[in-house]
């Protein structure tokens, strides 16, 4: 599922070119929690992510910040997402659409 | 010779007993024992995978026996057990010819070392959530752990750290434990929401010079105030055995009813606020009952940066703030900087003795587009919230007069500052009391502000001309000193003349036995570290008014604060 296993920090390698005939979704959301994307609503995030087969990636546009598997709590921390930041998700995969809406939703 | 180090209060209470100083080594340090060979990376692999499952169960178990905060910290625990990340780098560490234990130690290194690496403190302080499972596996693999060190200590330990993970929070000797003193770590650090949960006290950022002291040594944890007190003298010793034992009993109570308001027996509504000094005490205000913040610090906006923060960069911060008071107030300290913590935009001046030089208001009064810009994002904001959760501008290091008179003509040309203050209700304007001048003519400016709050850690070192700091005077800058309280009477009297409400901030007010004193004195709100907030409600619920005025009455005849600390002692 992660194809940057033996890197902690993906960068923007996860953006994964060599998958050219896969459906594809992107949106940009905008952090509504105040708190942020922390830990617990970072958990719900990921067990959302993780029921579909799409590779899902996510990159906080407000820090200017690379794209991360968004089936990693370690890597969407990374992300540092405060309230009112914006992340742009991404989905490659047959469910690609249907796991995007499901994660809008919890923004 | 006693020594006294003051932190922050992280768990409530008072531990009395001998040092326990805890070391522990590096968490990539295999402790000096040179690693097995490493077996066939499959089996490496399936130890990995074993251990893990031990791990995930335990974690499991932790999470059902503790209260809801802490069973959250292991629900956590257990998604980084299997995250994708932390797993894959093992596995590459396995394959590259490492043994389970080691390649554990080292995939959790990095994890740590690059989110130790992160800008924002938040997800930074996630690196103790990483070290802690690395740790719980290394354990489970059978390599060496510090926490080995923590199990069985001696009865009445209190276990010193530079930082404790909530790893070795859970396998310490707790029995055994009565307080714990930590140099670094938060109030809101997994550490913390764990002690709070177990009843140990916690004092937090202590600093490094406590890492000085050794085993053996007879220490306080206060953990109301935040202080470790080292070799007390018997006078100081006599109050924490008291003070611990009252505490004990209404320790249970007090949490039960954290969430209800503080009245006292005749009805009277006291609001217990939070002082909140960064992003992670608004965490606390919540969880602890507090009615909405008493004092937020702007400190942290201004420095660290060649320019101030535009108006709208500041209504951003306090917006956001402003989220986290759960529809109550909202008191924000106008900036109180000064020589000793030097913002480079400001061109300060060297002094000799920035403590009585050029801050607070005397700095805004020199600099006044600072004062304007502050004010008018805090007028912004309180254009759309309701008098219930008001913003309240407090101003610092007032000594004069006419200062009040200056800051106020500022405020009233700014646009919505009138509209806000005099017809939404929405805006209050008060004083902060931490110079004795201030409090000796308080009466010649309450009457234009809307509340006055006493900045009790200030007031004192001023009037007691002692650094609460240097561990050499700090007992003299007692709070409960008789010429504080005549100071505190004469600001509450002030007050009372003019009928607006009198505030408490400083760390006294954090102590649940001198509730009655405080309110006798004529204090009205309390604002308290998040932690102490239930403690502080539950004794304000016992305090019968009327005794409390003849307390006061008393206490103020007083010579010698020790006759202050007796009284408070025969009432509790």
């Amino acid at each position: 599922m992660s194809n940057n296993a033996r890197s902690p920090l993906p960068g923007d390698r996860a953006a994964h070119p060599q998958t050219p005939r896969q459906p594809s979704k992107c949106v940009v959301v905008t952090v509504s929690d105040p708190r942020g994307l922390h830990l617990r609503s970072g958990r719900d995030v990921v067990r959302i992510a993780s029921r579909f087969q799409a590779r899902i990636t996510a990159a906080n546009l407000s820090r200017n910040s690379g794209a991360v598997d968004l089936k990693s709590i370690l890597q969407l921390m990374q992300l540092q997402a405060r309230q009112g930041h914006s992340l742009r998700l991404a989905a490659f995969g047959p469910d690609a659409d249907a796991a995007i809406e499901a994660l809008c939703s919890l923004f | 010779m006693q020594q006294l180090f003051h932190g922050l209060s992280a768990a409530p209470g008072v531990g009395i007993g001998n040092i326990y100083k805890y070391a522990p080594a590096a968490p990539d340090d295999t402790g000096g024992t040179p690693a097995p060979p490493a077996g066939d990376p499959e089996e490496e692999w399936e130890r990995f995978l074993a251990a893990r499952l031990l791990v995930d169960e335990e974690l499991a178990r932790l999470a059902r026996i503790g209260q809801k905060a802490t069973a959250e910290i292991f629900l956590v625990h257990r998604e980084i057990l299997h995250d994708s990340t932390l797993t894959d780098a093992v596995r590459a560490a396995i394959d590259a010819g490492a043994d389970a234990a080691r390649a554990t130690r080292q995939a959790t290194a990095d994890l740590v070392r690059l989110f130790q690496g992160l800008s924002d403190q938040y997800f930074a302080s996630r690196a103790t959530d990483i070290r802690d499972v690395g740790q719980r596996l290394v354990f489970r693999l059978g390599g060496i752990t510090p926490a080995r060190q923590l199990n069985p200590l001696p009865d009445g330990t209190i276990l010193l750290a530079e930082d404790l993970t909530a790893f070795d929070t859970t396998h310490l000797d707790q029995a055994r434990v009565v307080g714990i003193a930590l140099a670094a770590s938060t109030p809101t650090a997994h550490t913390a929401i764990l002690a709070r949960s177990l009843g140990i006290p916690l004092v937090c950022s202590a600093g490094a010079q406590i890492l000085q002291l050794h085993s053996g040594m007879f220490a306080v944890v206060d953990g109301i105030r935040g202080r470790l007190l080292v070799d007390p003298d018997e006078e100081n010793l006599e109050q924490y055995e008291l003070t611990r034992s009252r505490l004990r009993r209404f320790q249970a109570e007090a949490l039960s009813q954290s969430h209800e308001p503080a009245l006292t027996p005749g009805g009277e509504r006291i609001p217990v606020r939070v002082n909140v000094n960064s992003r992670d005490d608004l965490l606390h205000i919540h969880p602890s009952g507090a009615e909405g913040i008493g004092l937020l610090r702007t400190e942290n906006l201004f420095q660290h940066r060649t320019s101030p923060p535009t108006v709208a960069e500041q209504l951003a911060a306090y917006q956001d703030v402003h989220s986290y008071t759960n529809n109550h107030s909202l008191t924000v300290r106008l900036l109180d900087i000064g020589g000793d913590k030097p913002v480079a935009y400001l061109q300060p001046p060297a002094e000799a003795n920035p403590f009585l030089g050029v801050r607070g208001i005397r700095l805004l009064l020199r600099h006044p587009q600072m004062l304007i810009d502050q004010a008018q994002a805090l007028i912004e904001l309180a254009q759309n919230v309701s008098p219930v959760d008001r913003i309240r501008i407090l101003i610092p290091m007032i000594s004069k007069v006419n200062e009040v008179r200056q800051t106020l003509e500022l405020l009233e040309e700014i646009p919505g500052y009138r509209h806000c203050r005099r017809k939404l209700g929405t805006l209050e304007v008060g004083v902060l009391i931490e110079v004795p001048s201030a409090a000796l003519l308080a009466h010649h400016f309450a009457s234009q502000v809307d509340f006055l709050s006493i900045g009790t850690n200030d007031l004192a070192q001023y009037t007691l001309a002692a650094d609460r700091v240097n561990s050499a005077v700090a007992t003299l800058a007692t709070p409960l000193d008789p010429s504080v309280l005549r100071l505190i009477a004469l600001t509450c009297e002030a007050g009372r003349a003019a009928g607006i409400p009198v505030a408490i901030c400083g760390e006294v007010a954090g102590d649940p036995s001198v509730q009655p004193l405080l309110l006798g004195l004529g204090l009205n709100e309390i604002s308290v570290a998040g932690p102490a907030v239930p403690l502080v409600k539950s004794a304000i619920r016992r305090v019968d008014v009327d005794a409390a005025r003849e307390l006061a009455a008393t206490a103020l005849k007083c010579s010698r604060a020790q006759e202050i600390h007796q009284l408070l002692h025969d009432i509790g």
